[in-house]
């Protein structure tokens, strides 16, 4: 059953790590993006020379995965909320106030199907929870700063491009998301960067004191690992609190948590401005916030489960090799620190390439 | 298997920020196929928010300038695209011109976008298939489906020679949205009577 439970965990924690390869523009089509090349080419016809029958042909259709189905399904369950938030946001607007309550639900359950998509930092969360395991606690955290983040930043760069600049909101919050988004993947790329060097200091050093999971490292090591820690806060208010932790389960500090829970957030969601926009076209922006604010929670859970599979895919690995293969337990966190750690530089530079203009 | 089915959840978009209903018109001359007239209609919430950029003056309705920043600023962009539209005729895939008459309207907080991709297609007595599927690979539009009646041939005033029966079936796509959701082809069978 723990077996099973494991295995389950680890394949939902790749699910969530594996989001990068597939990971998107945030760009508006309508507005400013342009398309990755494999978007939006369909093939031609494979024959050269077609014949008349070619043209006449109906060609078989494809079949549909359950998978598409599945998506189709989620996509019509969005709409289907974005339909009747509108109707409670005219019916608060119309004097019902009770259905704030309504809104905020709906809203709720909107950020949660919103986020399970590609993006909404997912991918980084998990794949730091699986270089550095952490605690529940601390994913639970970093849910609720994403969605703290989340409000602000939608709540913020809807106020700013409607009331102080007056600029057209959809391109604004499209190039501000470029911008954003680019500043953001130089961090994510630099953070993978520290935590892939701190991984293999570790390795490397450590060798075969691998064995014991509370090894003491040499001095040279442990210096190495702070200079690391040091450059990666850009932090000019060092706190040396950690610096007599040791070995690889090095305690996640809080100023990580933050740093991996405002990358995962910082870029704008069209989403929550597409709800802010529209709260503040239909006259209720204190409402709209407060729905922005509710989609944000449920965005944050989502994030922040993907934080809590990792960590405890990893419990349950530990688990099941600590009695039977205790000298694989090295082996197998160094291969999670490096795995997470790639993939955070991975997302990094898609997020960076992707076709932002 | 289990991680496979996992990633492709995983994977699921469930991830559009605008909704799109839409409806597909073949347009045809007395010769065969001319173009493709498009219609989108926008989600209400989408709606409201591009309404609010581009309708300055709030009186519900867009004046030609309005509808100038319009086109300029939240449909242009869509040529990198290829308007989401894509057409064949059997096998073989057509280009389209670039869109003509494009104009969009404001119906009960609705925006609605109409424009014409011209194409052609001679029609005989043997029944030609002409595939038209409308959709968003970076699926940050999501085309709803549409029922047949959505699809139509419309033939120039008081030609009727044409013949046409229209099928609705899952279409092809190449880029993410396979993972996310099947889109929409519609297969329009016309033939001359």
């Amino acid at each position: 059953m723990e077996r099973i439970k494991t295995v389950l965990l680890i394949a939902l924690m790749f699910a969530f790590t594996s989001g990068v390869l597939v990971a998107q523009s945030y760009a508006n089509p309508f507005v400013g993006g342009r398309p990755s090349p494999s978007q939006n080419q369909i093939p031609d016809s494979t024959a050269q020379n077609q014949s008349d029958a070619d043209l006449l042909a109906a060609p078989a259709a494809p079949s549909v995965s359950p998978f598409a189905q599945l998506g189709q399904w989620l996509t019509g369950v969005q709409f289907s909320m974005r339909e009747l938030m509108v109707d409670a946001a005219y019916r608060l607007r119309d004097g019902q106030f009770l259905q704030l309550f309504y809104l905020c639900l709906l809203s709720f359950l909107y950020g949660v199907f919103h986020a399970l998509g590609p993006g909404h930092g997912k991918t980084l969360v998990s794949s730091f929870f699986l270089a550095r395991p952490g605690r529940i606690r601390q994913a639970v955290g970093i849910a609720w700063s994403v969605a703290l983040v989340h409000a602000l930043v939608a709540i913020g760069i809807v106020l700013l491009f409607t009331q102080l600049i007056q600029q057209v909101l959809m391109v604004g919050i499209d190039q501000a998301g470029a911008v954003i988004s680019s500043a953001a993947s130089l961090v994510i790329i630099l953070l993978g960067g520290l935590m892939l060097a701190s991984a293999l200091v570790t390795i490397i050093s450590g060798g075969k004191k691998h064995l014991h999971l509370h090894w003491h490292p040499h001095k040279h090591d442990h210096h190495h690992d702070h200079e690391h820690e040091h450059e990666h806060h850009h932090d000019h208010d060092h706190d040396h609190e950690h610096e007599h932790e040791h070995g690889q389960q090095k305690p996640v500090t809080l100023k990580e948590l933050w740093l991996v829970a405002v990358l995962s957030s910082i870029v704008p969601c069209p989403g929550a401005a597409t709800l802010m926009a529209f709260a503040i076209a239909a006259q209720i922006p204190l409402a709209g916030a407060i729905a922005v604010a509710a989609m944000s929670l449920g965005v944050g859970i989502t994030t922040g489960a993907a934080g809590i599979v990792a960590i405890l895919a990893q419990r349950g690995v530990t688990k099941l090799t600590i009695h039977r293969m205790p000298r694989l337990i090295p082996l197998i966190g160094g291969f999670f620190r490096l795995t997470g750690s790639l993939l955070i530089i991975v997302s990094g530079i898609i997020l960076i390439g992707a076709p932002i203009g | 298997m289990t991680i496979l089915g996992l990633l492709c959840l995983a994977n699921l978009a469930a991830h559009p920020h605008v909704f799109v209903t839409g409806k597909i018109q073949v347009l045809s001359d007395d010769r065969g196929v001319t173009g493709i007239g498009l219609e989108w209609q926008f989600d209400r919430m989408t709606s409201v928010g591009i309404i609010a950029d581009f309708d300055l003056d709030k009186n519900g309705v867009l004046s030609a300038r309005e509808l100038a920043e319009l086109k300029k600023g939240a449909f242009d962009n869509l040529q990198y695209y290829n308007y989401f539209t894509n057409v064949s005729l059997g096998n073989k895939k057509l280009t389209v011109s670039k869109p003509k008459n494009f104009s969009a309207e404001i119906k009960r907080d609705v925006l609605i976008y109409r424009f014409t991709l011209g194409t052609s297609s001679l029609v005989g007595n043997t029944p030609i298939n002409l595939l038209v599927s409308v959709y968003d690979d970076s699926f940050f539009t999501s085309f709803e489906m549409m029922k047949p009646q959505d699809v139509s041939l419309v033939q120039t005033r008081g030609s009727n020679q044409f013949k046409s029966r229209v099928t609705l079936r899952p279409g092809s796509s190449q880029g993410m949205a396979a993972y996310q959701a099947s889109p929409q082809e519609a297969v329009v069978s016309i033939w001359k009577e």
